[in-house]
């Protein structure tokens, strides 16, 4: 089915302006090439843009945008993605980097590097998180969020989630707290746009994707964990979901699958790239049936 | 970079891959614990656990001073080997350190580990007080050079099935005390011993007092 798909990017200053009265950008209908990675934390959501065609005095302002601003939070940048099915957020995060490439002179372009997280009013200098007796894991992450001053999203069931005494994190920095934290529950956490989710591992009643050679592409592949699969179809799919696999010639994939990484490769250049691609583990090796308690 | 990110970055950090690997390291290794100076702010002596707060504080790249919280389920040592110890409870108010421990002891009773953290400050093991720190103590047990010194402004009790004292001296009432009466000592008509013998002790007290 074809369908128009669109990128459409924003590059905003949070505290101050590009120059007089503008503090943002808004770049549509150029090629635009994204790379986005969803994983969880310490790495996190990450995404490379590529922007081809932006003028000189904006390509100027962005790639120096680094300089003037010392603080990633305050250099917001928003992807919105279009596949025929409506324009939605793709990404919102903080540009780390942004770099004029002339290689390929005189095709231009901004090469951006930018992290998840919306947080453009985060607090900083953050005292440690510290609780009281034994709670369970979404009680420190939440507690966690609210001293950064962020939203915190918990999945699953609290009883599905290990507890731990007296827990104190003194770490610097939000991620850094949150994949101690992470590591410690043994629970999964995701930076997302504009708040921390966080999941219970590998839980039973986790959502679960239908997938078939009608809506995926090529073939799945295996991987030293498990098993790759690609769609053109921008699913709302998240990390700790599951996805069944069904009627591939591939036997061994007919399957289900917990989803441990996606990559979004999407492209406005002529002939580019427009699918996802799905990475998973074979449920039967490490679902939990069982509510967990203790580790 | 971020100073909410990564304080202690600094960009010479990336120009250079070794200066780089250098960083990560030295970020990951900062993440150990090994000892901390708290303070106790309250002694649980039912379940033997305090709550205390660090009295070190982070600082921001900015020299700006990050606050400490109060840490919970802290426990503390009391010195004993066996069925023998010095008992001393943890009071509050008192300086002193904590070892912090590589796993969560937080279930030490199952023998399992409570979650998988590591070095949480919760999983830390108050060791007693920092010379300088705390006030001077009034009851103490001083070994120096010139012998112990057992110290109380209360009631000393010893508890015991029977006591032997071995010394060719034994002197109540401190510096100007006076000796103790024995069995076999001779007794004088007027306490001076040249004086006129008119016995001699045959049984002692159980009760020793000082004139």
């Amino acid at each position: 089915m074809f369908s128009q798909k669109t990128l459409r990017v924003e590059i905003q200053k949070e505290d101050g302006m590009f120059y007089e009265g503008i503090n943002a950008f808004s770049f549509k209908g150029l090629p635009i090439e994204v790379g986005l990675n969803v994983v969880t934390v310490p790495s996190g959501i990450n995404a490379k843009i590529k922007l081809y065609g932006v003028s000189k005095s904006k390509l100027d302002m962005i790639t120096t945008l680094k300089w003037r601003d010392g603080f990633i939070t305050k250099k917001a940048i928003r992807i919105y993605a279009n596949d025929g099915m409506g324009e939605f957020v793709l990404f919102e995060g903080n540009i780390m980097n942004a770099s004029p490439v002339y290689d390929n002179a005189p095709e231009i372009y901004i090469e951006i590097d930018a992290i998840a997280g919306a947080f453009f009013n985060m607090k900083s200098e953050v005292p440690p998180s510290s609780l009281q007796g034994l709670v369970p894991a979404p009680a420190i992450f939440k507690k966690i969020c609210i001293d950064y001053g962020i939203e915190c999203v918990v999945n699953g069931l609290e009883s599905d989630y290990p507890q731990a005494d007296s827990p104190v994190y003194d770490e610097s920095g939000l991620g850094n707290r949150i994949t101690q934290a992470s590591k410690d529950y043994n629970v999964y956490s995701v930076i997302y746009n504009n708040r921390v989710e966080i999941y219970p591992k590998y839980q039973s009643n986790q959502k679960t994707w239908l997938l078939t050679p009608t809506n995926y592409i090529g073939y799945p592949s295996f991987t030293n964990t498990g098993l790759k699969i690609s769609t053109d179809t921008l699913f709302n799919v998240k990390l700790a979901d599951k996805f069944t696999i069904k009627g591939s010639e591939v036997t061994p994939a007919n399957d289900t699958w917990f989803v441990i990484n996606v990559r979004y490769n999407l492209s406005t250049k002529i002939g580019g790239n427009w699918f996802i691609t799905i990475e998973g583990v074979r449920a039967a090796d490490v679902q939990r049936n069982t509510t967990v308690s203790g580790l | 970079m971020s100073k909410e990110i990564q304080p202690s970055a600094d960009y010479s950090d990336f120009v250079d891959d070794y200066n780089a690997l250098i960083h990560i390291i030295n970020s990951v290794v900062n993440k150990i614990k090994t000892i901390e100076l708290v303070k106790i702010l309250s002694v649980d002596t039912t379940l033997h656990k305090l709550s205390v707060i660090p009295i070190v504080k982070n600082a921001t790249s900015s020299g700006n001073p990050i606050e400490n919280v109060e840490i919970y389920g802290v426990k503390y040592i009391e010195w004993q080997y066996g069925a023998n110890s010095i008992i001393a409870i943890p009071e509050v108010g008192d300086i002193g350190l904590c070892l912090i421990s590589h796993k969560d002891i937080s279930n030490v009773e199952s023998g399992l580990v409570g979650s998988f953290r590591k070095f949480g400050l919760s999983d830390s093991i108050y060791i007693g007080g920092l010379k300088g720190f705390n006030k001077t103590p009034t009851q103490f047990i001083e070994f120096s050079n010139s012998g112990i010194n057992i110290t109380t402004p209360l009631d000393l009790t010893i508890n015991s099935q029977s006591a032997t004292i071995n010394a060719t001296e034994i002197n109540l009432g401190g510096a100007n005390g006076y000796n103790v009466a024995t069995i076999g000592k001779k007794v004088t008509t007027d306490g001076d011993p040249s004086s006129t013998v008119v016995g001699y002790i045959a049984e002692g007290s159980s009760i020793v007092k000082a004139l």
